[in-house]
């Protein structure tokens, strides 16, 4: 009994950290746009594919390869997503959304068609090998080091929103977009801004846990699923709500593991999120803004 | 004069029809999922075997032509493309793929039967079901052959299975996983009748099953399940996989509390050679039914598999019906002295024995492959210190593939890693 709850508790934080990581670039594009990213999983594909293409093709080494892999995000994002289709579309919704997942359905088939499955993508992002024992469990180093970096993202995250200028502004926005608009706020500047920041959790997150996640050309579709639903639970765009979601997320599937059946995790998780929404449709954090 | 004429004409037209006929190439489809590696894998190895079938001289002198469909994963589509190949295209044969996509094709080809005889080859098919319906209805579906695996070898006295563990990896306690899906109904139920649930039967093998559980195809986070698994006291791993995620699980794998633990998967991406850059050599002792290991059965199986490469298309379970397929029919027409009689086509198939690439091929009455070597075998290959596979079951295709190398455990492998 006291293993089970020490399971449930270790992977709770562990897989909690992991959904978090995965979800914070949705929720800041949720909450500052107030777009629902029907795209965000070409986020990872990108991340993914652009940087074994600077490895493989160009002969990058490893650092200047991750370095050179933000850069072509950047400009995917504000080249391919923000400028040509969120700006022109943002006040058409139905337009915007099929955009949105039409770019996503274009890079997967690329990468297919350049990297299939069995071209053998694998990242060398390996930190630390093996696993480290925390009472009865055995995590892997590198899922450790993964949700570490998931609670470091995501205090740099809050800290910024909170403590600098630009946060503010970008706090602002996400509010009330007219007025701050009408305090001064470059509104277009500051999507375009956000959209560049919501990029760096997902970016970051398939960097640390491609060692023990598969690399494919439809990666991005159930990591994009899954933010998704920790957004819809936190409540649309408030990353406290995605917060305090992640880690109810990690501690039910966890919960559900170890006390009845792993093969359950996945079903569980939909029923309380539903359950959830009937009585709190607007989700944990009931706020309408990003903080 | 004139009558003379027109008769002579009439002989001359009829006789070109005659000769354009015999000459008519003879058409097999093949509907296959293009996207998927498998479906690409399944086509190439068809266009090879067809493009040496035809320089071979054919079919009875006639020219073979490949049409393949795309059906997706989606079964409208592979139904719609059946109704297409045998009733637009008049294939003699078509080849179909995947255990929903066959079934619903197979009551299809049932319906078309009398209107447009023809016949059904199938493979990444590996649900009992087809061939239990031709035993169970035979005059109404004996059209249908299964070149290709099925749930129930693992039960097969003539394979032998059960002595992977018993006798090659010495299991003493066992963890039964089972992805959920409709193949491997016949693992967690049984067939009534023919065999029990698949932990029952390895009991009475002398394999003690201390875990078992399914798993959701979809699933990402194995963790848990590989945490389970270890505090049960299994020394070995079975996960009977087919669409699970074998790359993340055999990551997972390798850095959790089980990786001390033997594994062996049933297959899916597990079975190529590329599996071991795809997990980045977590896969260092895993073992998979269906490797990626080039077996020299006869002269022609490892030239047939450079092309196959060289194609850019890797061996895959299926690849070997997909490449004899063709030879088989080849075989059964010669033997019938005929193409246009479906039913001698049939007797043909259920007497003929054919080796081409791989092993022999031979037909039991439920149009199911003789099974165990030198008829239709289950090798299992292992990822070893090289990076490739090794081949490990049976004793016969170890012999055949690498003679000097078996099974090593992988707590012994990763030791030697280490020390390295």
């Amino acid at each position: 009994m006291m293993d089970t709850i020490q399971f449930i508790l270790i992977y709770a934080i562990v897989l909690g950290s992991l959904y978090l990581l995965i979800s914070l670039g949705f929720s800041v594009v949720c909450g500052v746009l107030r777009v629902f990213h029907m795209g965000y999983g070409v986020t990872f594909v990108v991340a993914v594919y652009g940087m074994w293409m600077l490895m493989k093709e160009f002969h990058f080494g490893l650092v200047p390869a991750v370095i050179g892999m933000f850069v072509i995000q950047t400009l995917f994002t504000l080249g391919i997503i923000y400028f040509p289709v969120v700006k022109r579309y943002i006040e058409q919704e139905e337009l915007l959304l099929t955009s949105l997942i039409l770019i996503a359905l274009i890079v997967e088939e690329a990468a297919n068609f350049f990297y299939p499955v069995t071209a053998g993508v694998n990242l060398p992002t390996t930190i630390l090998p093996g696993a480290v024992k925390i009472g009865p469990a055995s995590i892997p180093i590198q899922m450790l080091i993964a949700s570490g970096v998931a609670i470091v993202t995501t205090a740099v995250f809050v800290l910024f929103l909170l403590k600098t200028k630009r946060g503010l502004v970008i706090r602002a926005v996400s509010q009330d977009r007219e007025s701050a608009e009408l305090m001064g706020a470059n509104v277009g500047r500051i999507y375009a801004l956000a959209m560049v920041l919501s990029v760096i959790p997902p970016t970051i997150c398939i960097l640390v846990i491609a060692p023990v996640w598969s690399i494919e050309p439809s990666l991005g579709l159930p990591l994009m699923m899954t933010s998704i639903l920790v957004a819809i639970l936190g409540g649309l765009g408030n990353i406290r709500g995605s917060i305090m979601a992640s880690y109810i997320v990690g501690f039910l599937s966890s919960a559900v593991a170890f006390s009845v059946n792993p093969r359950m995790m996945g079903l569980a998780t939909l029923i309380t999120v539903f359950v959830v929404l009937i009585f709190r449709p607007e989700g944990i954090a009931k706020s309408e803004s990003l903080w | 004069m004139i009558f003379g004429f027109l008769a002579i004409s009439l002989i001359l037209v009829q006789g070109k029809w005659c000769f354009s006929a015999e000459k008519e190439p003879i058409k097999i489809g093949l509907i296959a999922a293009l996207s998927a590696p498998y479906g690409l894998s399944n086509k190439i190895s068809m266009e090879i075997s067809v493009d040496e079938l035809n320089k071979e001289g054919g079919i009875l002198g006639r020219p073979v032509k490949l049409i393949v469909e795309d059906w997706k994963r989606e079964v409208p589509l592979a139904v719609a493309a059946y109704k297409k190949l045998v009733m637009s295209e008049k294939c003699l044969v078509v080849f179909t793929e995947g255990t929903e996509g066959t079934t619903a094709c197979m009551q299809e080809a049932a319906k078309m039967m009398q209107e447009f005889p023809h016949l059904q080859f199938a493979f990444w098919t590996a649900h009992d079901g087809p061939t239990e319906t031709v035993c169970a209805n035979y005059d109404k579906y004996k059209f249908f052959f299964r070149v290709y695996p099925k749930s129930g070898d693992s039960y097969d006295p003539k394979l032998k299975f059960w002595t992977m563990f018993t006798e090659v990896i010495g299991t003493k306690k066992l963890a039964l996983l089972i992805e959920d899906i409709g193949w491997t109904e016949p693992y967690v139920k049984g067939l009534p009748g023919k065999y029990p649930p698949f932990k029952d039967f390895l009991e009475e093998k002398g394999v003690k099953v201390v875990y078992q559980a399914k798993s959701a195809i979809g699933e990402k986070m194995f963790l848990p399940t590989l945490e389970k698994i270890a505090a049960s006291g299994a020394d070995t791993i079975y996960w009977i996989t087919g669409y699970t995620d074998t790359v993340t699980l055999a990551k997972q794998w390798s850095e959790s509390a089980a990786k001390n633990l033997d594994f062996i998967a049933q297959s899916g991406a597990c079975s190529y050679a590329a599996f071991w850059n795809m997990t980045g050599g977590a896969a260092l002792g895993w073992v998979s039914t269906w490797p990626e290991v080039r077996i020299p059965f006869t002269g022609k199986s490892l030239s047939f598999l450079t092309e196959l490469n060289k194609r850019g298309a890797g061996l895959i379970a299926s690849t070997y019906g997909a490449y004899d397929g063709p030879w088989i029919i080849k075989a059964a027409v010669e033997k019938a002295g005929r193409v246009n009689d479906v039913g001698a086509l049939i007797k043909a198939l259920e007497s003929v024995e054919v080796q081409r690439g791989f092993w022999k091929w031979k037909f039991d009455k439920c149009h199911d492959p003789v099974k165990g070597y030198p008829y239709h075998p289950t090798p299992l290959g292992q990822f070893q210190e090289n990076g490739k596979y090794t081949a490990v079951f049976s004793e016969e295709i170890r012999k055949l593939a690498n003679p000097n190398d078996g099974f090593i455990h992988v707590k012994e492998l990763r030791a030697k890693a280490a020390q390295r």
